[in-house]
């Protein structure tokens, strides 16, 4: 759905003035688009937004427009980091008579079938990861209440050791996620996770 | 640059706490753009906030800021999700912990040593026979139970990989049923009704399974002519044509003739359809054939 929304506001036309004026070498332009674009893509996420993809075209567009309008830019990254802090307080503003209440996916299966596609995809996923990180994702997820504080607390050896844990935690959880996905495309008739990345 | 930020900030700039201090909000998101560390633990911040909502630890207002302004975005709902999936998969799965279990016991042993060994006064029922006899007892007794759960725990765990065995099974055979499924269907059409006859009499079915690619569509004709047939598929649904084409029959020795030809089966919708076949020598004459398709959900 996002693909399909971007097409329609992000015009091929302003996507290619877009590569050329990153870089001319087109190899280090789309690197540079894709990191532009996870980057902002990632801001508009960390602003509650519900069309990242959406705005980051946006962002696009007005940048296009400032390009063609002669305006000397010198960190693209930067310049477009700005447009789109703008871009997201106008949408804000825009949302605000809207309301936000909304139902959030609930982990029951619809499709059994397709459910357990999911957790063949996990189990497979699950058997990619080093033995190490296996041990930490499994012993991270244990049981539940007091037992998993404590198996948690000895999984990161001490207090100190706690956002260590997350973020390698998080880590793991991420490659775990994108695999999943990934194995689902591959599963004809399969896949419900969606990712950005 | 990354650790000089407090969790606490980033977790207020994710809930969208920090959005009405524009200079501190601009900081914070300039910091993320430009320090990949930072975006790191910003990232692992998020999976702490998504962890506590589902373990429903969160403040009431926090909740709300949660559920109006951080699960807004379709990544994270999907994130959520799939920590969900992670967390109930996961949590079933039995593992050893090192050393926790006898901890209990360890402390107690501690402190009788420690006691002994510090001359402590026992009173006559704590003489040593009824001290070590008691520890003998409960150090039994534990290892009983010790073997006792271990078999409860040996056994839930077999039944767990059994239970897992046998779903991934289920998913297996449920592929290899859709593999032994035939990609190609036949539909035989014989006798065209008169135009004015109710469509739904007696009219072949056409069964479209999830793994029919192709439908090869056979239409007996009464008076085989050498040049081309026009053929229509109609939906009974107005407007354009399924399909269409003009074909010529296959004549058998005995002078049968048949239109054959295949079509797509995605091209299909479960309803009524109506192939109209005109003959190009007898005026045009028009036949209708009749089939209504079923494409099971």
């Amino acid at each position: 759905m996002n693909r399909l929304k971007r097409e329609r506001s992000l015009t091929a036309e302003s996507f290619g003035r877009f590569l050329r004026w990153l870089s001319g070498d087109d190899e280090e332009a789309v690197s540079q688009y894709e990191t532009i674009r996870r980057k902002l893509v990632r801001y508009f996420i960390h602003k509650g937004c519900t069309d990242p993809d959406e705005l980051f075209d946006e962002t696009v567009d007005i940048v296009v427009g400032k390009i063609d309008a002669g305006e000397e830019i010198l960190n693209p990254l930067a310049y477009c980091h700005g447009v789109a802090k703008n871009v997201w307080r106008q949408s804000i503003r825009k949302s605000r008579t809207v309301s936000q209440s909304r139902e959030f996916p609930s982990p029951e299966p619809e499709d059994w079938t397709e459910h357990e596609q999911e957790l063949l995809c996990l189990e497979r996923c699950m058997n990619q990861l080093t033995s190490e990180e296996r041990e930490v994702v499994t012993r991270y997820h244990t049981s539940r209440g007091r037992e998993r504080i404590e198996a948690r607390q000895a999984l990161a050896g001490g207090k100190s050791g706690a956002n260590a844990l997350r973020i390698k935690v998080c880590r793991i959880r991420k490659d775990l996620r994108l695999c999943v996905i990934d194995c689902l495309k591959r599963t004809p008739g399969a896949g419900s996770l969606e990712a950005e990345g | 640059m990354g650790n000089n930020r407090d969790r606490e900030v980033i977790r207020k700039y994710l809930l969208g706490h920090m959005d009405q201090d524009e200079a501190a909000e601009t900081s914070m998101s300039d910091d993320i753009l430009a320090d990949d560390n930072l975006a790191e633990i910003v990232e692992s911040v998020e999976d702490e906030i998504i962890e506590e909502y589902l373990e429903g630890t969160l403040d009431p207002d926090i909740r709300k800021s949660v559920e109006g302004y951080f699960l807004q975005p379709a990544e994270r709902q999907e994130k959520l999700r799939f920590v969900q999936i992670l967390d109930r998969h996961l949590a079933a799965k039995p593992v050893s912990l090192p050393g926790s279990p006898a901890t209990v016991g360890d402390k107690r042993l501690k402190e009788a040593r420690t006691r002994r060994f510090s001359g402590e006064h026992v009173a006559w029922w704590g003489s040593r026979f009824w001290v070590y006899g008691s520890v003998a007892a409960m150090v039994v007794f534990g290892l009983v139970a010790a073997g006792y759960l271990e078999l409860l725990q040996r056994k839930l765990t077999a039944l767990q990989d059994d239970l897992r065995q046998e779903k991934l099974h289920s998913v297996s055979l449920t592929n290899q049923l859709s593999q032994l499924q035939p990609a190609i269907v036949v539909l035989s059409l014989v006798s065209a009704r008169p135009r004015s006859a109710s469509v739904r009499e007696e009219i072949p079915h056409l069964k479209i399974g999830p793994s029919t690619e192709r439908i090869v569509v056979e239409v007996a004709v009464e008076h085989p002519q050498t040049s081309a047939y026009q053929v229509r598929l109609e939906s009974n649904e107005a407007g354009a044509p399924v399909w269409a084409a003009k074909l010529s029959p296959i004549v058998s020795a005995n002078g049968d003739a048949r239109l054959v030809f295949d079509l797509s089966a995605k091209a299909l919708r479960p309803g009524v359809y109506s192939l109209r076949v005109s003959e190009p020598e007898r005026n045009g004459t028009v036949n209708y054939y009749d089939f209504e398709a079923e494409v099971p959900k």
